[in-house]
């Protein structure tokens, strides 16, 4: 499976341009389409088996197709996934209010993602989330890092989040 | 006598056909996953060839009386008509045939002679009644059969801007039957009622064209355009057998040169239609891979071909093509890219169309979004302003409206067709060089020729 980068939709290895919203799946300006045999289909691993993991990132950038929303953010020390309000300078960087992410069952201080203590690679932590956060449709026990990966599908509890990194 | 001239492997005597084929081979992998795979195969006359600039045509205008012809429409179209009287030469065979709930023989098969009594009898047809099409081509077909076999170019030109009610499979099974006694069909819609999807059907056997004309000026446009290409037809009735791996699904097939089209295969045989002079003609080939496990893919196929201006006047070519599997740090030769890519938008059209039929506002919407960026990015100002007022339509009445959606519909494929044929014409000498995957003993290499 190709992931197109555009709009997080799925199509098959070979395709060259997303049925979904046209875009070019071999050349992304720097933000490959990834293959989904070594990513999406990915199962987290707790014994560090052989994953395509994220060792560095200067920006993040999301994709939440139910909104259509692309928000790219820097990366400095970690990133936090929630809701707020939108002018609150206390909101999460990726607040999910504007994707609808009350109804879906986001909770406030959701999940964040960050360097791992060990500094080896970008992990996601769920932060006690009432719904819960799963990676490639695995349910992350909460308050334990996982390694994410580039072309992840996580959901925040309904609402699900395609994620890129640069 | 028919002869016919079989070319097998490698030859040392040129054949009147060369053929080349370009894949997307690079960025599929072994693996028993499903994957998507792209073939470009082009066809045109050799260098040597003899490519006449006219044989003799036979042509069977057939018109839409129907009541919603009334006005301007039947206007131009009857002097749309009249201007194809002199645009034809004296050794050509020209009937009219019009239609509504029946058909009547305007000017029956026969040479051009007595130009103003013809015009005359053009100029006597009245609107009236429904649309029927089958009898409109029931009797163009008869016409058109009356003329000696295998020394004309034949050709129904049908014109309508209606639905037809009841007889579409008839019609879709008349069209066969005419294509496998070498006549073709080629069929516009005027207006906005007609049904694009049957008429894309009715021209597939033979391998016409559809077309639709937004503006009653533009028949004779079309017309003068269609019969300059069926006068230099090179080659004719061409069915290409391809014995795909058995793990291979041919998804969806376009004719992108000379014309955008849908293409129709049945038990592997693909019916590509005909040369018009030494434009070539070129297909896209979307093709599903169920599994592969080998680096290479043999796929052996045979080209027949009928050529009226050679002897022998049929041909066969068979060969093998070698797909080799993975190499994605090779470049796809930029036709190939550009076909797939506005292939899409064609299909992102008629997918927002299909959503917005099912009733699903949301998707139809957010794909028309996409689509009206791309149609922008690609420089199709006038489209993508189509586009965003269909969205807007969308969100308000949560309907496609016809107009544009076929405007669209036609508009890329015109587009598709342009931008190929200039990237064949400007040749695309480079892209051969670092991009095809495995030529075949039959591929001309001197793709600068095209004129």
């Amino acid at each position: 499976m190709i992931i197109c980068a555009e709009c997080g939709h799925k199509e098959l290895q070979g395709a060259l341009f997303c049925t979904e919203c046209g875009e070019h799946l071999l050349e992304l300006g720097g933000m490959p389409a990834v293959s989904d045999q070594i990513t999406i289909e990915r199962k987290p691993n707790l014994l560090g088996h052989k994953q395509e993991v994220v060792t560095r990132s200067q920006e993040i950038m999301f994709m939440i197709p139910s909104s259509g929303r692309r928000i790219n953010l820097p990366f400095q020390n970690k990133i936090r996934i929630g809701r707020g309000e939108p002018e609150d300078p206390q909101a999460p960087e990726l607040n999910l209010t504007l994707d609808d992410g009350g109804a879906a069952g986001v909770s406030r201080e959701h999940a964040e993602i960050r360097m791992s203590d060990d500094g080896i690679s970008l992990v996601i932590i769920d932060l006690n989330s009432t719904n819960g956060t799963f990676l490639n449709h695995f349910r992350l026990p909460a308050q334990l890092p996982y390694p994410v990966a580039h072309g992840d599908e996580i959901y925040f509890a309904n609402l699900v989040v395609h994620v890129f990194f640069r | 006598m028919k002869q016919t001239e079989v070319y097998v492997g490698k030859h040392h005597t040129p054949s009147p056909l060369a053929l080349s084929l370009t894949d997307s081979g690079a960025h599929l992998q072994k693996g028993d996953h499903e994957q998507i795979g792209y073939f470009l195969l082009q066809i045109k006359p050799s260098k040597t060839a003899n490519v006449k600039s006219r044989s003799p045509l036979n042509l069977a205008v057939v018109i839409d009386r129907s009541t919603s012809m009334k006005g301007d429409r039947l206007q131009k179209v009857k002097s749309a008509t009249g201007m194809l009287l002199e645009k034809l030469a004296p050794t050509d065979l020209l009937s009219v045939v019009s239609y509504s709930d029946r058909a009547e023989v305007v000017i029956p098969a026969g040479p051009v002679q007595d130009k103003a009594r013809l015009i005359a009898q053009i100029s006597s047809m009245q609107a009236a009644g429904g649309t029927e099409i089958l009898q409109g081509l029931v009797a163009g077909l008869r016409e058109i059969s009356k003329a000696p076999k295998g020394e004309y170019i034949n050709q129904i030109i049908l014109l309508t801007d209606g639905h037809t009610y009841g007889d579409d499979r008839e019609c879709i099974k008349l069209a066969k039957k005419a294509a496998d006694i070498g006549v073709g069909i080629s069929a516009f819609g005027l207006g906005s009622e007609w049904n694009d999807f049957f008429l894309d059907k009715l021209v597939s056997p033979s391998g016409g064209q559809s077309g639709y004309i937004q503006e009653p000026e533009q028949v004779i446009h079309l017309l003068r355009q269609r019969i300059s290409g069926l006068g230099a037809l090179f080659a004719q009735n061409m069915r290409l057998n391809v014995t795909f791996p058995r793990v291979v699904e041919v998804r969806d097939m376009y004719k992108v040169t000379p014309f955008t089209q849908p293409v129709e295969w049945d038990n592997e045989t693909i019916h590509l239609g005909a040369i018009e002079g030494r434009a070539p003609l070129s297909v896209l080939m979307e093709l599903q891979f169920n599994r592969i496990d080998a680096d290479e893919l043999i796929i052996p196929y045979t080209l027949r071909a009928d050529l009226p201006s050679e002897t022998p006047s049929n041909l066969v070519l068979s060969d093998k093509y070698r797909l080799k599997i993975g190499r994605p740090e090779k470049k796809l030769p930029r036709k190939l890219m550009e076909a797939v890519r506005l292939l899409n938008l064609t299909r992102m059209n008629d997918k927002a169309w299909e959503e917005a039929q099912a009733g699903d506002v949301a998707a139809a919407t957010k794909r028309m979004n996409y689509l009206t960026k791309r149609l922008e990015e690609a420089g199709m100002n006038d489209l993508a302003q189509t586009a965003m007022s269909q969205t807007m339509q969308l969100s308000q009445e949560g309907t496609i409206g016809k107009t544009g959606r076929i405007a669209i519909k036609y508009g890329t494929r015109a587009k598709l067709t342009q931008n190929l044929s200039q990237m064949l014409r400007s040749g695309g000498g480079a892209d051969w060089l670092n991009g095809s995957t495995g030529l075949n003993d039959l591929f001309d290499e001197n793709e600068e020729d095209v004129s």
